[in-house]
């Protein structure tokens, strides 16, 4: 793997963190990723669905080229990567220093279980006596004090959560390795200082510290406890504020005089919060209020501990930072109005129910009415709680809800059969993705998905029926009352809990909501240099979005580091060499993990032995006591080392765990990681095979050990493929999307030709003046036609046509024609970025082009440039909103633009001529995020907005020089009549893709013709074909700053590739015997990945092994068995069958 | 459909609308409904003369104005304000009502609140029965002298009425000493075991104010004016209002 000198750090480790993280990665620098949770994942760790295919898909955003640096499975259970160092239970605390060369101060808390030694094997919890609610299923189901942060991680360390730990011993002595240390020792000598007038709450308090093996000293007045302070050396103080004489924070204040470093807890009624809050202010840690009991203080004193004591500091130098710590979600217990949760057991948050849904949840996927656990009818779902709501502080749009309740009514649907009642209670249903109207349509019409467009007050109790009552009132006004087995609520998002210490940290202001927000026409600028956000942190985001931020927020931490000279020297790692065993007769080592305490001893593993040894190809059978921990590893390196073995076996548990593991064996080693086979021996499913079938345990160890021996056997372990790179990029189009990619790319030091087809770049930036937020969008356009024209590396070529192009990733050849010059031009290039924008889409609806008073969005934004629409002169303007859009067979999809334009020059009149009255015929108000507080503004200025379906459209007729428009209003249920000086109609956004281009670089179109991405949410930017990537228009609908982050996006993706001059492929590629191949083809189709192609000579089909990804499609549907996969031949597989049996 | 369409131009700065939203902070929020329904899914007079909370504010927003006069929705409300408490944008739609019932000349108000309003007016105690100060009097310390006699534990127990520095001022319904003058003991008894030093006013005593529910500015301060004063005069802390 190659290494750059530049490092970055990134904070938080969801989703969007693991994306920043491995973009900077697989670029070469290496990156510090820390998540204060135990695990990686965030909220997704929890979620084990997502639309629109109804799956998990996170596996994907791992590496494509150079697979073999990382981890290869399940992303939701682990990842590791070479040059990823990842670090949990870390905060951030302190950072220091300047942009480029920051000292930042992590807190880890070490585990009590050592990781190197856990094997996982749970016995500690089996014994735990203490049960708490398991924070992992949302409270709903329990855990002990020792468990696993998220069940299905690998590899799977237990934790001991201290605050409601016991310190009963019981998982020290049940350990079978020796992992669990209990600090016992520390927090005897661990000095806490009690300071209270009242001898009855000393008294408890000391009782309750001991109890927990603390050392407690006790002092009546502040003056004896400045007395014994100047004596002693205490750890902690804990004193009141109310006592005679000198009080508590007299006592903080001279205190702190002689120990600034004193840790003091004020303790307090609730009467006298502020002044403890002043106290704070002053130095003090933290309040605790009284009265106290043991339940409260103790785990509360705990985590004061936990972070003083236990928890080691470390420093570390980076020259970026990405924070991507993410969001958090509502609590319906914060409002006025909490729709009984919290009361009602039927009524849950959308977490909850996730989780109910969960396979690995509380219930096991089994949905149940919670109050009497009967079977389900009725479900409903209440949109925008906690959002869109200006009594929560909310006035912003959560843009991941709607779409998440559509994906839980349908997977009920699917889960619990088609018979289960399913209504969402909404506003505004936000589908605005590319592909999310349809998701919605699909819901309503195949799924019978009720849609019911009405906010609820309050939910009841149906004594009689069991479950919920529900009030609503229909669009007319008709109040039904509805009985319902369970209320999910939508829960809106909300800061993350340390966005308040975050900011402080970083001096980064909060918006008036407290998220971080992101610097004018980007996602991912911070206001401070080297500070750059990923993810939902500064803005509320879905998964694609927050994929997309996260590599822009890599894009801009990279061009940093470069700018301070990071990615420009190399090191090169001094690795010993592999050695190359193929066509070696093979010799196999078999090492046996006896886990902890041996399960076969004596006899048994010697007559395993015999059995083995049977086959000359067994070089020898060793029995390693835990292999999978340190010692074991170090043992087993040893074995290895001695041995003349060409190839390993290991049989132990839990494959997963030892993929990193081996790898660094094989580092160290220069053996083949191809030829070590890691086998399940101990499995739950072996066990369970041993109970029923009556099976011995050595003899399904045997069986189990001979399936992988047949797997090793015929093992041809392959060197990696390598390939040679074009570092030069070719982007195609020149608007905002293209100038963007253009620049992040040659920033980097890398050349790039720019085609634009018109004679001038700029795309839509041409005639766009501001954004809603008041950006100058001329600014922009004028700054980066600059940056363009002035930069080196960076070649433009105006006027110009793609004519053809072919290759693959690292060799593209693409030809165009200069219309200017009226000659060819020829481009060889690493990676290709797609950049062919789009427009204002056409219409005929609703009278245009019969009045110069019917006009598009665009064109209204034009004429009032030009001043040849005067607003003062206008008394109405009507605006009707998906035109020609969102409709079976004409554009079915949300351009996403459109309210926001509509709401921009809404504004922008009412500005100018207060009087004007406006009116907006809308379908679904689509301001999500925090452009919502527009949509409130526009209310607040008077504009009124009008609600109409696609079943009935508004009408229009002419009056001269006026427009009537004729609409149904459906609150009050009668038609409305608008004489309007002015319409306007939202036509949408029409992409320019045009299939020529789609088929030149050999991407598809999707069906609406946009650029068909490899994977809306994981990919969103690249194409099923390594190398060519999209960005803005053509890529999906977005305003000017998504696509600038597409761009980057688009970019960073490219930069993996660019980074340097050779492709290592994955070792486990696809092969053709050429003998064998009949050219049907079958493959070529087969192929995911467009890695196959007619071999130049016409005689057999070749593989691209930098494109292939190894997933075996070819060699399933070869009829000859020409096709097969390194590692998984034919002959490999039948021995494999045969000896299981 | 063109003859019962609403007509729709220019906004009238003049509406009934822009008139209440001048009155009232932040506009009472008038004009940022979001049409979602819950005032109405949670008002307990939806539905009655096909109205509701959402539909009224909506035919203001259009300038209906006298539709929203002529209709009689608007005296139907109960002042609960179960929408205001839970509505997402915090519209102050009782306030609208009471600037709409406002609109409707006096006379032309409900029999029922307009008569419980006058009736208040007569007399310094405000009684809307028309109980007058001596008639109170009367029954309170008939009441009390009953229950101390039948009820040895409460022998102490004290009813005052203009009782000079009494901590707390204390209103009362007036239906009570009329038609249900046990109804008054139970709050008696609480005050008198938790030791709370309270009193009467001989004026001002009645809680109810039907000229709020009517919307008769000039009335509602006098009642309450009333009110205030005796507590002034009676040098009072708290006044503790049971309504």
């Amino acid at each position: 793997m190659r290494k750059k000198i530049g490092t970055a750090m990134v904070v938080g480790a969801g989703i969007s963190g693991i994306r920043s993280a491995l973009d900077l990665a697989e670029f070469g620098y290496s990156v510090t990723l820390v998540d204060k949770a135990p695990n990686i994942g965030g909220i997704l760790s929890q979620l084990d669905y997502q639309f629109p295919n109804d799956r998990c898909g996170m596996c994907k955003m791992l590496p494509l080229v150079n697979r073999d640096s990382s981890s290869q499975y399940c992303l939701r259970k682990g990842l590791f990567h070479e040059n990823i160092n990842i670090m949990l239970g870390t905060r951030l605390t302190n950072i220091e220093g300047e942009p480029g060369k920051f000292k930042v101060i992590l807190k880890q808390k070490p585990s009590s279980v050592d990781p190197d030694l856990c094997t996982g094997c749970g016995e500690c919890a089996r014994v735990c006596p203490v049960l708490v609610p398991d924070s992992f299923n949302m409270g709903l189901s329990e855990r002990k004090a020792i468990y696993l942060p998220v069940p299905h991680n690998i590899p799977n360390t237990y934790t001991i959560d201290f605050s409601s730990c016991t310190r009963c011993g019981e998982c020290v002595s049940a350990c079978p390795t020796g992992a669990v240390k209990l600090p016992e020792e520390k927090r005897k000598n661990f000095n806490i200082l009690v300071v209270d007038d009242e001898l009855i709450v000393r008294d408890s308090l000391k009782e309750w510290l001991e109890d927990e093996g603390f050392s407690v000293e006790m002092a009546d007045s502040g003056q004896t406890a400045l007395d014994m302070l100047k004596q002693n050396t205490y750890h902690l103080m804990l004193t009141d504020i109310k006592m005679p004489g000198m009080d508590g924070v007299e006592l903080l204040k001279e205190a702190k005089k002689d120990l600034p470093e004193l840790p003091v807890v004020m303790m307090t009624a609730y009467a006298t919060v502020e002044t403890a809050i002043e106290a704070m202010k002053q130095g003090a840690l933290d309040y605790l209020l009284k009265p106290f009991d043991p339940e409260t203080f103790t785990p509360k004193v705990l985590e004061i501990y936990q972070t003083l004591e236990v928890v080691q500091e470390i420093e570390l130098g980076v020259n970026a930072i990405i924070v991507s710590t993410g969001t958090e979600y509502f609590d319906p217990l914060q409002s006025n109005n909490t729709f009984g949760y919290g009361r009602y057991p039927d009524v849950v948050t959308s977490r909850e129910f996730e989780r109910l849904l969960s396979g690995t949840g509380p219930e096991n996927g089994l949905l149940q009415r919670q109050s009497d656990k009967k079977p389900l009818k009725k479900i409903a779902w209440f949109q925008c709680v906690g959002s869109r709501d200006i009594q929560t502080n909310a006035d912003f749009c959560s843009s991941i809800c709607c779409m998440h309740a559509i994906k839980e009514a349908r997977l009920v649907k699917e889960k619990l059969g088609h018979n289960i009642e399913t209504t969402i209670f909404y506003m505004d249903m936000r589908a605005f993705g590319k592909s999310f109207h349809q998701y919605k349509n699909q819901a309503q019409n195949e799924y019978d998905v009720c849609f019911s467009r009405s906010r609820v007050h309050s939910v009841t109790e149906n004594k009689e029926l069991g479950g919920l009552m529900v009030q609503y009132v229909d669009q007319k006004g008709t109040r039904n009352e509805e009985q319902f087995d369970m209320v999910v609520l939508s829960i809106g998002q909300r800061p993350s809990s340390g966005t308040k210490e975050l900011a402080r940290i970083t001096e980064l202001p909060l918006n008036k909501w407290g998220f971080c927000e992101s610097e004018p026409f980007s996602t991912s600028l911070s206001s401070k240099e080297g500070i750059f956000f990923g993810g939902s942190f500064a803005g509320l985001k879905d998964i694609s979005e927050s994929v997309i931020g996260s590599s822009s927020a890599a894009l801009s931490a990279s061009r940093f580091i470069h700018s301070i000279g990071g990615s420009l020297s190399s090191e090169t790692d001094e690795e010993i060499e592999l050695k190359d065993v193929s066509r070696q007769m093979p010799s196999v080592l078999i090492v046996v993990c006896t886990c902890g305490k041996p399960q076969i001893e004596g006899v048994e593993q010697e007559q395993l032995k015999t059995n083995l040894l049977r086959d000359p190809a067994v070089n020898d059978i060793v029995f390693i006591e835990n292999t999978c921990t340190a010692l074991g590893l170090s043992n087993l390196k040893e074995v290895l080392e001695k041995s003349n073995a060409n190839r390993m076996l290991i049989g132990a548990c839990l494959p997963h765990v030892y993929t990193g593991k081996v790898n660094q064996l094989c580092k160290g080693t220069g053996f083949h990681p191809q030829a070590v086979n890691v086998v399940d021996i101990y499995s739950q499913d072996a066990l369970k095979a041993k109970d029923e079938g009556g099976q011995s345990l050595e003899s399904i160890i045997e069986q189990k050990l001979k399936m992988g021996f047949a797997h090793l056997k015929r093992m041809d372990p392959p060197l990696a493929p390598i390939a040679s790179s074009i570092q030069k990029a070719l982007v195609v189009g020149g608007g905002i999307a293209g100038m963007t990619a253009s620049l992040a790319v040659a920033d980097h030091g890398f050349k790039v030709d720019l085609v634009e087809s018109q004679d001038q770049l700029g795309g839509n930036l041409f005639w766009l003046k501001s954004t809603i937020e008041g950006n100058d969008i001329k600014e922009l356009f004028e700054k980066t036609v600059k940056k363009i024209e002035n930069h080196p590396l960076v070649k433009v070529h105006t006027q110009a046509e793609i004519t053809c192009s072919f290759g693959s990733v690292g060799n593209f050849h693409t030809s165009a024609h200069s219309k200017k010059e009226d000659k060819p031009l020829s481009f060889e290039h690493g990676v290709a970025i797609l950049a062919t924008g789009g427009k204002e889409a056409l219409t005929t609806s609703y009278g245009y082009g019969t009045s110069k008073a019917i006009v598009t969005q665009k064109e209204f934004a034009l004429n009032l440039d030009d001043g040849s629409i005067n607003p003062a002169s206008l008394e109405s303007v009507v605006m009707i909103q998906c035109v020609e859009s969102r409709e079976q067979d004409k554009k079915n999809y949300c351009s996403r633009v459109c309210c926001a334009t509509a709401l921009k020059n809404a504004l922008l009149l009412k500005e100018k001529n207060p009087q004007v009255g406006i009116y907006v015929l809308y379908r679904d108000m689509m301001t999500t995020g925090f452009l919502e507080s527009y949509y409130t503004r526009a209310r607040k200025e008077d504009v009124i907005f009008i609600q109409y379906d696609v079943e009935n459209k508004p009408e229009i007729t002419k009056d001269g020089e006026t427009i009537k428009i004729t609409a149904f209003e459906p609150i009050l249920g009668k038609n409305i009549e608008i004489s309007a000086d002015l319409l306007i109609l939202a036509t949408g956004l029409a992409p320019d893709f045009s299939d020529a281009m789609a088929g030149n670089f050999g991407v598809r179109k999707d069906e609406f013709g946009f650029f068909q991405e490899a994977e809306s949410k994981w990919r969103p930017v690249d194409s099923l074909k390594e190398g060519i990537f999209s960005c803005g228009i053509c890529n999906s609908p977005r305003n000017i700053t998504e696509s600038i982050a597409t761009a980057e996006a688009a970019a960073q993706r490219a930069l993996r590739i660019l980074g340097d001059n050779k492709i290592l492929a994955g070792s486990i590629v696809a092969q053709v015997h050429p003998s064998l191949c009949s050219l049907c083809e079958r493959c070529i189709e087969a192929c995911p990945y467009d890695a196959r192609y007619i071999h130049h000579e016409n005689t057999h089909v070749a593989v691209n092994p930098i494109m292939c990804q190894g997933c075996g499609s070819c060699a399933v549907v070869c009829p000859n068995s020409a096709s097969a996969l390194a590692g998984f031949i034919d002959q490999q597989l039948f021995d494999v069958i045969d000896s299981a049996f | 459909m063109s003859e019962t369409a609403i007509k729709l131009r220019k906004r009238e700065k003049t509406s009934l609308f822009d008139q209440v939203k001048e009155l009232l902070p932040d506009g009472g929020n008038l004009n940022l409904c979001l049409t979602c329904g819950l005032c109405s899914s949670g008002c307990p007079a939806t539905g009655l003369v096909s109205m509701d909370p959402r539909k009224m504010l909506r035919m203001i927003a259009l300038g209906l104005d006298e539709e929203v006069l002529a209709s009689d929705w608007p005296w139907m409300c109960t002042m609960c304000q179960r929408c205001i408490y839970a509505c997402p944008m915090k519209i102050d739609i009782p306030q609208l009502i009471y600037n709409i019932r406002a609109q409707r000349p006096r006379e032309e108000r409900p029999k029922g609140i307009l008569g419980s309003c006058d009736m208040a007016l007569k007399n310094d105690t405000n009684s809307a029965m028309g109980t007058n100060e001596e008639d109170f009097i009367f029954v309170v310390e008939d009441v009390l002298e009953q229950y101390q006699e039948e009820q040895p534990e409460f022998a102490e127990m004290q009813a005052p009425i203009d009782k000079e520095g009494a901590e707390f001022f204390l209103n009362q319904n007036s239906r009570e000493p009329v038609t249900e003058p046990d109804e008054m003991v139970p709050l008696w008894k609480i005050l008198h075991l938790a030791g709370v030093d309270w009193t009467y006013g001989s004026k001002g005593w009645a809680g109810e104010n039907y000229c709020m529910f009517l919307a008769d500015d000039d009335a509602w301060k006098h009642v309450v004016q009333t009110q205030t004063d005796q507590t002034h005069k009676l040098k009072c802390k708290t006044y503790l209002n049971t309504e």
